[in-house]
């Protein structure tokens, strides 16, 4: 295996394929910066491209592409609050309003160093572990990803419940949203009105674009209306870089984020999302001054990044180990994997231990090349949002429009006004919206995994939850007792207190 | 505006792929737009990233890929029937979604009328494959195992009326057996479900079950349909499902390219002829042996044929399924 390790470092050993990675990062990065358009879709339309280089070109290319791909989404998402993928979506919590306040600079090297140190980590540690990586993977199955979304949930909720009532409200309708669409298990549509273009359910990249974009137009034109101009932002601040003690704070955020989405990235399909919204909840938890998330915190944008990003590392693992890709991304690896004759699969690794290493060294590498070359590249996006509010608020309403059309499908741009109209409103009505969205992406998951557990049960799915799945029940049974905890904590301490005196 | 976005792709795709064809006074003129009713990174979407980097060079103008995922093909099926039929929207399906799923659930198209087929590329076949610490090693043995023990076992399958499940209620319907049947989101989820135990048996692709194969983590037991796997030294010499006595047990995934019934005559004409030309394209032969496949051409014409009585066997089996 070491022999094999090291047969791998000697094939990186020539230039070009660090040309080929940051070619990859900087158009991945373009690409992903506009709203609406996928780094899946970009990677898919590169596809081709990589099948005429050679595999140790190729490949590393599509990781490039990926790795800027997914930075240049939390561009969009702090700069104009649209977030490219629903695994920055946490990330417009605290992005936007750090823009408005003149900290876009800050906010994207903090989005950049936490996205790409914690990408790092968690390759590193993939790297090391991929055995029991692979081991874990086999052994959460659907009953165990239900329970671990469940206990996520538990989590976030958590932190969140400023507005209890409204936010369980809020998560109904998310999850009554989710269901729109076709029921994945018997194959029938449901709930679609007669609508064909809901028969898939609402697309997720219109409904964040509508929950979060449209809103803020809105109210910023009514702020505006109302007199609140004065408020006025110097902008001319926004290319400000970030300072050291301004990183520093959040180091401990990074490091407990990429924790969490290394161990997240071992569920197949759900990972980025949950990461960053548990990295969120958790920084904000931990944090000594939790009133400020939301309304432009810096620790804001690191806790969401390090998580959806460390969810890199295991995603591969079973792409490597067992040939399933576990997401689109993945899937398309795979595609060019396969189109160099690279069979992966159990024997991967003794048959083409050397390319393999290397590759996964190239992925590495590409993080400490992102470093430095997103670090000049989001100068000019800084200085872009340098201009007056009054630009700033029709570009959002633009690229809005822009964003939602890039699917292509006309009927996505009537789904993106009503849910923004809509979420306008419950915005009016003190409605905290991010349950919502939480609820809208988990619904799917939830529901499908729990039946799948039923068939699986054939009957009985307490039994088969918490005493034949062991892990399902450590992590339902730690909810529950969270949950308790929250409740009558409190309580406990008091009447502790009181016998105490 | 709504073109914008197709612009870019193609800009991107044609800079990037091909060479940027001369414009031509006939069909096509513009570049046409290929519909996949799935979703990135299956095979359907790699076949097409194959195939409309090298179709350009035949018919002079860049196709574009769209996937339109979701509602089991529906959405993105229910795009293409909607769109002009002037053959600047295509569709790259499978016969499922082309033949049995639009009879189960309320759609506005009626495939066979509406659409015609361009030409079938190739199609999959579906293999019996269970994991090795299971008791039976043959067909027959896996049926009296079901037959001795109803709904123990679990088999697994890729999604309801998807390219797997229908193999799966076929081989229920032809043996006379019950099990517990798990749905899953796609061949990889139901590939990882037989490796971790979780399910016991199910159909697969061969792309997906030969490393596992070759580890020797799971067994085969047959193919699907009366065809052996051409050009595969470890799964050519599989029974077929007709071999062991189950003619019924049928279902291949045909990769097939459809356009509207309402485009001009004599431009389909020459999309299935410039299909029929792509088959002897030296690009594309090295591209589909690269991605583990054959090609198993077959022109629209004559798949058209074909169409009407599948559509007839699969309401009878729908029938049976639901009838229960």
């Amino acid at each position: 295996m070491f022999e094999s390790f090291l047969q791998g470092f000697e094939l990186l050993l020539r230039w070009d394929i660090y040309l080929y990675i940051s070619m990859g990062l900087v158009v991945g990065m373009f690409v992903g910066a506009m709203p609406g358009l996928t780094t899946v879709l970009a990677m898919a339309v590169l596809l081709p491209v990589s099948f005429n280089l050679e595999p140790m070109l190729g490949i590393p290319f599509l990781i490039g592409v990926y790795k800027g791909g997914i930075y240049g989404g939390s561009i969009s998402a702090i700069l104009v609050g649209i977030p490219g993928t629903g695994a920055s979506i946490a990330t417009t919590f605290d992005g936007p309003a750090l823009t408005r306040q003149g900290k876009a600079r800050k906010a994207l090297e903090m989005a950049l160093y936490s996205s790409t140190i914690a990408d790092f980590l968690s390759d590193v540690t993939t790297l090391f572990l991929i055995g029991l990586i692979a081991i874990i993977i086999l052994l959460i199955g659907p009953p165990e990803i239900f329970a671990i979304i469940i206990f996520s949930l538990i989590l976030i909720a958590s932190v969140s419940g400023e507005s209890g009532i409204r936010g369980g409200i809020a998560a109904f309708l998310g999850l009554g949203l989710g269901f729109i669409g076709t029921d994945a298990v018997t194959g029938a549509t449901r709930m679609t009105f007669g609508i064909e273009a809901l028969s898939g359910g609402i697309p997720l990249i219109p409904l964040i674009i509508g929950v979060f974009a449209l809103p803020e137009v809105l109210e910023a034109v009514e702020s505006r209306a109302s007199g609140f101009i004065s408020e006025h932002v110097d902008m001319s601040k926004s290319g400000e870089p970030l300072r050291w003690h301004e990183f520093r704070r959040s180091i401990r955020t990074i490091l407990r984020s990429t924790m969490i989405g290394t161990g997240i990235g071992m569920v197949p399909g759900i990972g980025q999302v949950v990461a960053a919204f548990v990295g969120y909840s958790a920084a904000k938890r931990a944090s000594k001054t939790p009133e400020k998330f939301g309304r432009g915190e810096l620790d804001g944008i690191a806790g969401p990044e390090a998580a959806n990003n460390a969810v890199n590392g295991p995603t591969l693992v079973p792409l490597l180990t067992l040939g399933i890709p576990g997401d689109n991304v993945t899937a398309i690896l795979l595609g060019a994997f396969i189109a160099h004759g690279i069979r992966p699969g159990p024997q991967i690794f003794t048959e083409q231990g050397p390319l393999i290493y290397a590759l996964l060294l190239s992925i590495i590498i590409a993080n400490v090349l992102f470093i430095f070359l997103g670090y000049v590249l989001l100068k000019p996006f800084a200085k872009a949002i340098q201009l007056k509010k009054a630009y700033l608020i029709p570009t959002i309403l633009a690229l809005s429009f822009v964003g939602t059309l890039s699917t292509g499908v006309t009927s996505d741009l009537v789904i993106m006004v009503v849910v923004g109209i809509c979420a306008y409103i419950l915005r009016k009505l003190k409605f905290d919206l991010a349950p919502l969205v939480i609820a809208f992406v988990l619904a799917e998951p939830i529901e499908y995994r729990l039946s799948q557990s039923m068939i699986y049960a054939r009957g009985d799915i307490l039994e088969y939850l918490f005493i034949q799945r062991p892990i399902a029940s450590v992590f339902l049974t730690a909810g529950i007792i969270w949950i308790a905890w929250m409740i009558f904590g409190p309580w406990i301490r008091r009447r502790l207190r009181t016998m105490g005196t | 505006m709504r073109s914008f976005k197709y612009l870019w792709i193609a800009a991107l795709a044609a800079v990037m792929v091909a060479p940027l064809p001369a414009a031509a006074a006939e069909y096509p003129d513009r570049p046409i737009t290929l519909i996949i009713p799935l979703g990135a990174g299956g095979s359907h979407d790699l076949h097409a990233r194959g195939i409309t980097g090298i179709i350009s060079d035949i018919i002079g103008q860049p196709m574009v890929v769209k996937l339109v995922p979701g509602g089991s093909g529906m959405k993105g099926t229910g795009a293409f029937a909607k769109a002009k039929p002037d053959g600047y929207t295509l569709l790259f399906t499978h016969n499922a979604f082309d033949q049995l799923r639009p009879q189960t659930v309320d759609v506005s198209f009626d495939p066979v009328k509406d659409f015609k087929t361009v030409a079938r590329i190739n199609f999959g076949q579906p293999i019996l494959v269970a994991r090795a610490d299971q008791p039976y090693k043959t067909l027959e043995e896996f049926v009296a195992y079901a037959k001795a023990n109803p709904g123990k076992v679990n088999m697994g399958h890729s999604g309801v009326w998807g390219a797997t499940h229908i193999p799966t209620v076929q081989l229920l319907k032809s043996a006379g057996i019950k099990v517990n049947l798990i749905p899953h989101k796609g061949g990889g989820p139901l590939l990882s479900a037989i490796l971790s135990g979780e399910d016991d048996i199910g159909f697969l692709f061969s792309t997906q079950t030969l490393p596992h194969f070759k580890a020797g983590k799971v067994r085969v037991l047959a193919v699907a349909g009366d065809t052996p796997i051409p050009n595969s030294p470890e799964f050519g010499k599989l029974p077929t499902m007709a071999s062991l006595g189950h003619p019924d047990v049928a279902f291949t995934m045909d990769r097939i390219f459809m356009a509207p019934a309402g485009m001009p005559e004599k431009d389909l004409k020459m999309l299935r002829d410039s299909f029929e030309k792509l088959m002897d394209h030296k690009s594309f032969k090295r591209f589909i042996k690269s991605i583990g496949e054959n090609v198993m051409f077959m022109r629209g014409e004559e798949y058209d044929k074909l169409r009407p009585g599948r559509v007839d066997a699969y309401a009878d089996l729908i029938k049976s399924v639901s009838g229960k």
